[in-house]
């Protein structure tokens, strides 16, 4: 394919998305504190969740372990930017060159991308070689091991105590909406290319797959490693919203967080991780909101704490039962399609 | 190493190994009918837990039966609301919906109880402990190891000579075919959840009478090592299991011991480490049954 019919391909696909992402940025940006975070935050989990889609959502590879990359692009991001000054005290076991960094806070997602980057070329030999219930299970081990390391290995991660001070460029939603766009484009590009479409028909069926010739070890590989560096990415802009974190701010909570996002909107397109992200970002608002205390005829549900988390665990259960493939059903909603049917004044191809 | 303290190492590892390979083979069962790795299995480890908690001033049998009874009603529950209406889901898509009923169940629990310990009054004769030669060994040990014999003895006994039992091997070996040949599925299914939700009510019984409180998320930790248990010791069979739970107790035990200092804390890693390891050599388990061994 050449560069330009790739780019019209990337761009057909994450065009709409991309437009959705940016009013919604736009239209918080005048809003209250409360829209802005929760804008803010759902952004930047929607990166995670298209790092996430880009390996599971083409591969059809269950993973339970994508957060130990944003886990680690977190700290190194965080570690990176913080100023020496504050590393000389709390991270002793620091190696120097890494105390005496000071990257601005814009240049530590891409240092997170690159050290999860680096972690997942170390793994992902021996992963791709597993599917379905295995993969879901090593992956989960993965996530273990590293948050375990990252608890103890205090000279370095200040192990529980976690890391504070973390240094922030995110002050609004649109500061977040170049990173999402190039998130976009990455697990667009890789999508649409020929690597992404002999991915997809693994996921169909892995030994049709083969029997064409597909290597599928090597696309597994190529997947994963990009979306670990995605990953990576979102794990340091987390951080940066949060200013303070520790290794279970990257643990279950997130993993389960991510996962029902990409769930719900659908596993198997990238539209899916999109809908999937606002979907839940605006539902555990919404729940959020009545965790204060609502009355419903004659029960009074008064303050229910955990009332976002128990509502996604139902919602994930409902649409598991209901309708597996989540809202977007694997259809993507490309620019091609839309004009076809605006042409065709609203009929249906 | 004296001879004693390998000794006394070999019997915590039984002890531990008993309430992972209990829950380890409640795993089995519901995997064998169902093909679905129960993530929220560990959740009635917690709910018997605070049952234990709440029940506190009663007599010890009440507590029991009470414990006993939480389990499996909380079982047969996740079955009938969750499972029950994703059977025939791929297993991808039955292990995240144990994920959300985990996280349902811990939250709920989070909800009414909050992050804090609830302390769980101690059944009478756990709290002793018995001087066998130089050995120091509490009755929690003995009757953790013995309960878990009798009872995988007693599960090995239905299973080969009751009816039921003949089903439930025959759905965990090939389910479609056992329809085929007219094993009620729908009860098969029920027994084998309402049987792991009772060996889990006991397995949790004897790990709160350990702790001596109970968390919403004390189930997971016990959920991690005996999912371990499982695969290590080969999804397919409930034997496998039970030995998957003697060695993850034995590993993490022997860890425990070996592992020079600086590196204790890190023994859930190196846990891990090499649970993953063997997903890797053997993904079906160590003892894997030819019914999950894919063909090409």
């Amino acid at each position: 394919m050449t560069a330009i019919r790739m780019a019209r391909n990337v761009a057909d696909l994450i065009l709409i998305p991309a437009v959705v992402l940016l009013v919604i940025a736009l239209v918080a940006t005048g809003g209250s504190t409360t829209l802005t975070d929760a804008t803010i935050r759902g952004l930047v989990m929607i990166v995670a969740v298209i790092g996430l889609y880009t390996f599971m959502g083409n591969s059809g590879v269950l993973s339970f372990g994508h957060i130990s990359f944003a886990a680690i692009g977190a700290y190194a991001g965080s570690l990176f930017s913080m100023p020496p000054a504050q590393k000389m005290i709390l991270a002793q076991g620091l190696p120097d060159f890494i105390k005496e960094a000071e990257v601005s806070a814009i240049g530590a997602p891409l240092i997170g991308a690159f050290a999860a980057l680096v972690f997942a070329l170390i793994i992902a030999v021996p992963i791709v070689r597993l599917s379905g219930l295995a993969a879901g299970l090593a992956t989960f081990s993965i996530l273990v091991i590293v948050s375990t390391v990252i608890s103890n290995w205090s000279e370095v991660t200040r192990g529980t105590q976690g890391l504070t001070g973390v240094p922030s460029s995110i002050d609004e939603p649109l500061a977040v909406l170049p990173w999402v766009i190039g998130a976009l484009v990455i697990g667009g590009i890789f999508q649409v290319s020929r690597s992404g479409r002999r991915l997809r028909a693994s996921r169909s069926d892995v030994v049709a797959s083969r029997s064409i010739g597909v290597r599928v070890e090597r696309e597994r590989f190529k997947a994963f490693v990009i979306s670990a560096a995605v990953m990576g990415a979102a794990g340091s802009l987390y951080a940066q919203t949060l200013g303070t974190f520790g290794p279970s701010s990257f643990y279950l909570a997130l993993t389960f967080l991510i996962i029902s996002m990409l769930i719900i909107g659908g596993v198997n397109s990238l539209m899916g991780a999109v809908v999937g992200g606002i979907v839940v970002v605006a539902l555990t608002e919404i729940l959020l909101e009545a965790e204060g205390g609502l009355t419903i005829g004659p029960l009074s549900i008064g303050g229910i704490d955990n009332l976002s988390q128990v509502g996604l665990a139902i919602a994930i259960l409902v649409i598991l039962m209901y309708r597996p493939q989540g809202i977007m059903a694997g259809r993507e909603i490309r620019v091609t399609s839309l004009i076809r049917k605006f042409r065709r004044g609203g009929s249906s191809a | 190493m004296s001879g004693t303290e390998i000794i006394q190492n070999a019997i915590d590892a039984a002890a531990l190994g008993s309430v992972y390979a209990l829950f380890a083979l409640g795993v089995a069962l519901i995997f064998g009918v169902m093909r679905l790795v129960n993530l929220a299995h560990g959740e009635i480890i917690m709910a018997v837990g605070y049952s234990l908690a709440i029940t506190g001033g009663l007599p010890w049998w009440i507590r029991l039966l009470c414990a006993l009874i939480v389990g499996m009603l909380l079982a047969a529950a996740m079955h009938q609301f969750a499972f029950k209406p994703l059977r025939g889901a791929d297993d991808t898509t039955l292990l995240i919906a144990s994920f959300a009923v985990s996280m349902l169940l811990q939250n709920l629990a989070f909800t009414w109880y909050g992050s804090n310990p609830e302390g769980v009054i101690n059944l009478p004769v756990i709290n002793s402990a018995v001087e066998i030669g130089s050995l120091r060994v509490s009755t929690l040990s003995i009757a953790s190891a013995l309960v878990t014999v009798i009872l995988l003895v007693g599960i090995q006994l239905a299973l080969k000579r009751t009816d039921l039992g003949l089903r439930m091997r025959a759905s965990a070996e090939d389910f479609t075919m056992a329809r085929l040949l007219g094993v009620g599925a729908n009860r098969v299914v029920l027994t084998a959840f309402i049987g792991g939700g009772f060996l889990a009510a006991i397995g949790g019984i004897l790990v709160v009478s350990q702790t001596g409180s109970v968390t919403p998320d004390i189930g997971f930790g016990v959920m991690l090592f005996g999912l371990v248990a499982c695969i290590v010791g080969g999804l397919g069979t409930l034997g496998g299991a039970v030995l998957g739970g003697y060695i993850i107790g034995a590993l993490a035990v022997t860890l425990q011991v070996v592992l020079p200092l600086e590196l204790r804390s890190y023994r859930d890693a190196f846990l891990f480490a090499i649970v993953f390891l063997v997903i890797l050599w053997k993904p079906g388990g160590i003892i894997s049954s030819k019914a999950l061994e894919e063909r090409v």
